[in-house]
């Protein structure tokens, strides 16, 4: 339950550009008012990329090769 | 056109910044296709189209580690269009510009329109227009010359030095197998001398990644040209190569151009 707050709350901070600046001013207090549990706080405010992966997941593989020399051989 | 046949296929742009840089068009396609079938870099993002969509089907599990590149996306193409040709309404959620260094959006449409069905792109906001917001660069002033990193060594394209360079992809470049994800050093000083012919060494570069997700920082490093091999490099991370000389006024031609 609590990932899925966690997930509302990211999404929230994407599409709200006011509060996306509340929480570039003070992130902790922003993350309290939204109800994030401190587990989440404090993975978030330590920055550590692991801690903070196993509350969004982890990024995905996304390339596009647009040409390869291969090809034209 | 009446002859169209039933299904049809959109593929949409879904920006740089999770559930943020998407358009109003492209929301509501999402919103009302049948099903969408996409391409996003992040779980988050997956979780977020299933939210708003009916049905969505993720294509993350064409690639793979040892797998050639082209295979994949000719799996995901066949995917996309298998389901167009149930006789549904059909989207591609695409990240960032779907038709902006992406063959999959450009491919799946070609398919479904050589096979009779409706198919277009809605565009989006690409790293490219991130990247002119975060590092403050308009492309109009000085000009920009984009390539893809691997595409720029094999063809040997020619860096305009008084122009922005743009390379993308640069952690792939010169990588010939379409099999790995992985930066191979040997590949990126070949790159560093192939740079070396139009600028010095010390000339200032800034890698650069935008953010995907809001609690990310947008990487603005700057790195000296010839340090680049020992610096990090991400599969999204791009490389700006500044102007190394002044623009030069064409005399000639603006002389000619006065004359009535």
């Amino acid at each position: 339950m609590s990932k899925k707050k966690f997930e509302e709350f990211v999404i929230k901070l994407s599409e709200d550009p006011k509060l996306n600046q509340s929480y570039v001013e003070n992130p902790e207090a922003v993350m309290r008012d939204f109800g994030l549990e401190d587990n989440e706080i404090k993975a978030v405010m330590t920055g550590e990329t692991k801690e903070i992966e196993k509350l969004t997941g982890t990024k995905a593989v996304c390339i596009n090769i647009v040409m390869l020399m291969k090809d034209d051989k | 056109m009446t002859n169209k046949k039933k299904g049809s296929y959109i593929a949409v742009s879904t920006g740089i910044l999770l559930a943020g840089h998407i358009s109003v068009r492209a929301k509501k396609v999402i919103e009302e296709a049948d099903v969408v079938l996409s391409l996003m870099p992040h779980p988050l993002a997956e979780n977020w189209l299933d939210s708003i969509s009916r049905e969505h089907i993720s294509l993350q599990s064409y690639y793979s580690e040892g797998k050639h590149r082209k295979q994949s996306y000719s799996e995901m193409c066949e995917r996309i269009l298998e389901e167009v040709r149930k006789g549904k309404r059909v989207c591609g959620a695409f990240y960032g510009h779907a038709g902006v260094f992406a063959c999959v959006p450009h491919d799946s449409i070609r398919l479904a329109q050589e096979e009779g069905y409706s198919a277009y792109m809605e565009p989006g906001i690409s790293a490219e227009a991130c990247l002119y917001s975060d590092l403050g660069i308009d492309p109009g002033s000085y000009g920009v010359q984009s390539y893809e990193a691997s595409q720029f060594l094999f063809y040997g394209h020619q860096p305009n030095v008084v122009s922005y360079l743009l390379l993308w992809q640069v952690a792939l470049a010169g990588e010939l197998t379409a099999k790995t994800f992985k930066t191979n050093e040997k590949n990126v000083k070949a790159m560093v001398d192939y740079l070396l012919h139009w600028y010095p060494p010390e000339h200032e570069l800034i890698l650069y990644e935008a953010a995907f997700l809001p609690l990310e920082s947008v990487r603005k490093e700057r790195v000296k040209l010839v340090d680049l091999p020992s610096t990090v490099l991400n599969l999204h991370t791009t490389l700006v190569v500044p102007p190394a000389r002044k623009m030069n006024i064409n005399n000639e031609l603006v002389e000619r151009l006065r004359v009535d």
